[in-house]
């Protein structure tokens, strides 16, 4: 039998997304069920002196409304801290400093108090989304305003220095102070990204039923275990009362990674009105009640010798959080990693501004933090007139010297080999505005993209029944990266069938744990736990006195194995370990972009023409849905580069484009030729598949790959995101 | 959104004076009101679908084109005779939303929708479009999309539409119809600038309907073109376009036609500014002198300045016969 581990598989969730089959949240329809939307704020700072509801109470349709007003009476709605704890305002709180008075999270409806624009203040429930609606319109608020702020300014803010998030420091000095020494080259630069809204296709909705003592929730999140806790604990039922569903996810980047509000709103609401209750976000909603990426302005210095050996690298970041939450982009974890400067100086600044709590966003961190670091490598290699991938190699760090470890495999330089080969790198300086054709000036640009390789405990379990069905159910979610599909390809090479013979469950808390979809973590959770569910079978069979292997020469299958046997049904479960304890090494995965652009000046059109990655993510399970991901991270970068930027109102402190009409994202049309190269070697101290996963590396390196080819192209160094046409002429 | 009453008359005359009712509007494609009727910035109490008339014939009536307020976006972008007689309209039509959208739309839709302006698009802001009299966000807020031709101190924002640009530049005429008759009004007096009372976006009465637009067959529209540069490739509006038609004996130009879109409250011309590239061949001094005269009355902030670097640059390029869309 062909292995089907490594071989390109169509998604096995494809057809039912691409002909309505699939069930998402809001497509749940239940007998007598209701809707519900929010209001949002219209201010950015102060406090509600009044909200009147009657009108919107006395609309058609209208079922109820509840506020600050009513909602503790009436939802037993009511902020604690042991609920805080697992929700998306408390990430990151951790980092900051005890003793300043750390804040509690924000719960909407529990007070008068406006941190942000856009924070929702009622809820209108109604017999039908539009009458809902039609409600919201017709609440009437007043407030108190006070004064808000939502940009960074340096002398006036509160500045806080965090401490550890994201399994590292956030104040690291290594070496002397950061100065550079006579006969050396340096740069020292400002990079600043905007705020990035994640807008996946599906809104966040939130569909709660009540059965009895029973809650369900039909819900899009990346994670339903972690979902579950949070509703339970804010119900105060128990958890084993709570089920969520999410077996499809439109895609979440993070926005869906957390806990949000919404999520337990429903189940409060259902309980209260004794109805099923959809509490619907709008696309507004998506920019505001479900986090964003934070803009950031970032301080790089780098120090080298004449050959490009680069001896100090300082990287100072000043990130917003919001005025109640934690999260905070830690724009310096690659340059803790990369490039092995001996003296280091990585430090964060946190400010706390008037905007709605930050939340992880594919690759947080490295994906700002890299722009930053990548476009001054490229500033360096451009003052010692050396080509920038030779600066890389110069400065290939062989190991993590921050953690003091080995990697546990680490094939950088084969991505910098086969990618620049595969797009046929010039190889030596270019300088800038060096290569026109026809009315484009063309460059290339590179950059180097790192992400960490984590994993966690999971348990899948298996059902094999004699009538030829094979149902493998994890709670791990498919967000669009292609778990149904792996899974599957995973045990149907384990037990010898065909992947069509499979049928796979995910996302549901009913099913054993798996980790919530995010940080890159579930292909090496999940699959370890899947292949343990195997061995688990064969043991099980093995008791039973029918030992099962199945060879080429043996071509019996499983299921006739059973009824031979007479065993109706077996059911195990194998559960993964997580991190290898093992080793001492540091897991990460690495890779290259190398970027053509062209630019017609004359009429400020930038083409990102090509684009080459070549990237190290362990042992490559599904070609078709890996180059898949990859290819989606490049797009985000390259919308990051060109186009993403949340914007505010300078004088309401307001986000203005809280829409898919002004908050532009690349359309098929800007996006050239990509090409996706994998070295496929596999990282076999992570674990027995070798694979690491690769969600989310796809975006860091991409937007500096771009503005660094710009650079190439033009002479015109862009250091604060997007590079429109604007900025460029 | 409101609750409204809905009327769908098969006749002509029925819509007319279905249309005399206050607070009603007309419904087309519906991708601009019922767009907005959801973002609560319209409000209609009757909804008058004109779907039922026939008004989407496409075809040539002696020197003119005729193209009726419900043909679609699309079928008039690819028609032979609008590719023919002024493809700068098909290429404007082609160049807007995208594929499912222009199916929607109609060409009697696409002249009346409104402004793209943030503020504008929803009831939370300032507006004294949307509401006269609260005042404009836009002038102090996010601009970097509005005006710099035609301003006024009460409104700010751009003309989105494409196919507006084209026919200013192809001299095309708009035929309205109400009770009371029909007239017929060059698209050149059709719009009107802000001034005091930016919420009279066009000189078209509450009672009339669009019937049809005619353009002219001419040489000059014959060589007419589009050119739109915008924030992405596609599905976006314009930050600058330019419609430009050029006739040339020899080397020499003997006339010319420039509309710009993306920069004005209104599509944007200028007859006297064109007469600068009368007699003379096309040169980067004649054209750096046209778009001096063009661009003489624009007003810039710092974030919307670039939109006249961008149509510069797309004049240049279209004049020199080097346009692509
Ligand atoms: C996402 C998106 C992107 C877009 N991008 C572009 C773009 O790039 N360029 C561009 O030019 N446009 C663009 N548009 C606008 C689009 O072209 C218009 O929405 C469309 O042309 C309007 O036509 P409709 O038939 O749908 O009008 P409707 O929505 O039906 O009507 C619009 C207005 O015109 C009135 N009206 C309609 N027909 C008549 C008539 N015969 N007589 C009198 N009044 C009438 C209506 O009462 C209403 O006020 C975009 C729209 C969307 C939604
Ligand atoms: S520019 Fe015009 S449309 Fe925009 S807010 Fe000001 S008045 Fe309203």
């Amino acid at each position: 039998m062909v292995k089907s581990i490594g071989a390109p598989h169509d998604r096995i969730d494809g057809i039912p997304k691409v002909t309505g089959g699939a069930t998402y949240a809001a497509d749940v329809k239940l007998e007598g069920q209701l809707y519900a939307i929010a209001l949002q704020s219209t201010i950015a700072a102060g406090k509600i002196v009044a909200l009147e509801s009657a009108s919107a109470e006395a609309t058609p349709g209208v079922v109820a409304v509840y506020s600050h007003l009513n909602a503790r009476q009436a939802l037993t709605w009511i902020h604690a801290d042991e609920l805080l704890a697992l929700s998306a305002e408390a990430l990151g709180l951790s980092a900051f400093p005890s003793g300043s008075s750390r804040p509690r999270g924000y719960l909407p409806l529990t007070s008068p108090e406006i941190y942000f624009a856009g924070q929702w203040i009622a809820v209108v429930v109604a017999e039908s989304i539009e009458a809902a609606r039609h409600g919201v319109g017709r609440i009437k608020v007043r407030y108190e305003v006070d004064a808000a702020s939502v940009v960074m300014n340096d002398e006036k803010d509160d500045w806080i220095e965090p401490t550890f998030f994201f399994g590292a420091d956030m104040q690291v000095q290594r070496g002397d102070a950061p100065k550079t020494r006579h006969g050396e080259v340096f740069i020292q630069e400002t990079y600043a990204t905007p705020m990035q809204l994640h807008q996946p296709m599906e809104p966040s909705a939130t569909t709660a039923y009540w059965d009895g003592d029973d809650v369900t929730l039909f819900d899009s999140t990346q994670g339903v275990v972690a979902t579950r806790e949070y509703v339970a604990q804010s119900l105060k039922v128990p958890k084993e009362k709570v089920r969520v569903i999410s077996a499809y996810v439109g895609g979440g980047f993070g926005s869906k990674n957390q806990v949000w509000p919404h999520q337990a709103l429903a189940a409060h609401m259902a309980r209260a009105l004794g109805r099923p209750v959809r509490l619907q976000l709008t696309r507004s909603d998506m920019a505001l009640a479900s986090g964003h990426r934070s803009f950031t302005e970032q301080d790089v210095r780098l120090s080298a010798d004449r050959d490009g050996k680069i001896r100090l690298l300082q990287h100072i970041s000043r990130v917003p959080t919001s005025i109640q939450g934690g999260f905070f982009e830690p724009c310096g974890l690659n340059s803790l990693l990369l490039y092995g400067a001996e003296e280091l100086d990585v430090r964060h600044r946190v400010s706390r501004k008037n905007i709605p709590t930050p939340t992880p966003f594919r690759a947080p961190g490295e994906t700002p933090g890299s722009f930053a670091l990548e476009s001054a490598l490229d500033e360096l290699a451009h003052t010692l007139k050396m080509d920038p991938l030779e600066l890389r190699r110069r400065n290939f760090p062989s190991r993590d010297s921050y953690h003091d470890r080995d990697w546990s495999s680490n094939h950088l330089l084969e991505c910098y080999r086969l990618g620049a080969a595969a797009f046929s790198w010039p190889g030596r300086y270019v300088p800038p505005r060096s290569i026109r054709e026809g009315s484009e000036m063309v460059g290339y640009g590179m950059a180097t993209t790192a992400y960490p390789a984590p994993a966690l405990p999971a348990t899948v379990k298996l059902r094999l029944q004699v009538q030829g069905r094979a149902i493998i159910e994890t709670s791990a979610t498919d967000i669009g990266t292609g778990m149904y599909t792996i899974l599957a390809q995973t045990v149907a090479d384990e037990l010898g069938l065909p992947v069509s013979q499979l049928e796979v469950r995910l996302g549901d808390s009913s099913f054993p744990n798996a980790p919530t979809a995010g940080r890159s973590k579930s292909t090496a959770s999940v699959l370890p736990a899947a292949r343990q569910a195997c061995l688990s079978l064969r043991e099980k069979l093995a008791l039973l006195g029918a030992s099962y292997s199945p060879t080429p020469q043996s071509n019996e299958s499983i299921f006739s194995l059973l009824e031979r046997e007479a065993i109706p049904e077996v059911v195990v479960e194998g559960t993964s370990t997580g991190m290898p304890r093992e080793h001492d090494l540091s897991f990460y995965s690495f890779g290259a972009h190398f970027v053509e652009v062209r630019v017609d000046e004359e009429i400020g059109r930038i083409r990102v023409s090509r684009v080459v990655s070549a990237l190290d993510c362990g042992r490559i399970i599904n070609p078709k849905t890996a180059t898949s991901q990859i290819k989606g991270g490049i797009v985000f970068g390259i919308g990051m580069a060109l186009m993403e930027q949340g914007e505010f109102d300078p004088i309401h402190s307001r986000l203005i484009n809280d829409n898919l009409a002004d908050y532009h994202i690349p359309v098929n049309a800007d996006i050239g030729e990509i090409d996706v190269i994998f070295i496929d070697k596999p990282d076999t101290r992570f674990n027995e598949f070798g694979a690491r996963g690769l969600g989310e590396i796809g975006v860091p390196g991409t937007a500096a790959a771009i503005t660094n080819a710009l650079y190439c192209a033009t002479g015109k160094r862009i250091r604060s995101l997007p590079a429109t046409a604007a900025a460029l002429l | 959104m409101e609750p409204f009453e809905f009327v769908r008359p098969t006749d002509i005359q029925d819509v007319l004076v279905a249309i005399r009712r206050p607070g009603s509007r007309i419904l087309a494609g519906g991708t601009s009101l019922v767009d907005l009727m959801k973002l609560g910035v319209e409000a209609p109490s009757t909804v008058v679908d004109i779907n039922a008339l026939p008004l989407s014939m496409i075809s040539v009536e002696g020197d003119a084109l005729s193209i009726g307020a419900l043909a679609s976006n699309s079928d008039v972008a690819v028609h032979r005779a609008v590719k023919q007689h002024a493809p700068a309209v098909g290429q404007a039509l082609l160049s807007g939303a995208s594929g499912q959208i222009r199916n929607a739309a109609t060409v009697g839709g696409n002249l009346l929708q409104r402004t793209r302006c943030t503020y504008f698009r929803s009831r939370d802001w300032p507006c004294n479009k949307r509401e006269p009299g609260s005042g404009c966000a836009a002038i102090e807020g996010v601009n970097v999309g509005h005006a710099v031709l035609g301003i006024s101190r009460s409104c700010i924002a751009v003309h989105p539409s494409d196919i507006a640009v084209a026919l200013l530049a192809v001299d095309a005429y708009v035929h309205l119809a109400s009770v009371a008759g029909e007239r017929r009004i060059a698209i050149g007096d059709f719009y009107c600038q802000p001034g005091d009372t930016p919420s009279v976006e066009t000189v078209i009465g509450p009672n009339e309907l669009i019937t049809k637009v005619e353009i002219p067959i001419t040489n000059l529209n014959a060589t007419s073109s589009y050119l739109k540069l915008r924030g992405r490739a596609s599905y976006e509006f314009a930050s600058a376009s330019v419609a430009t038609a050029i006739l040339r004996d020899g080397d020499i130009v003997i006339d010319a036609a420039v509309a710009v879109g993306g920069l004005g409250t209104v599509p944007w011309r200028n007859r006297t500014a064109e007469k600068l590239l009368i007699g003379k061949k096309l040169t980067q001094e004649s054209i750096l002198a046209f778009c001096d005269a063009l661009f003489a009355p624009a007003s810039a902030t710092p974030s919307n300045t670039y939109k006249l670097a961008l149509a510069r640059g797309a004049i240049h390029r279209t004049l020199r016969g080097g346009a692509e869309w």
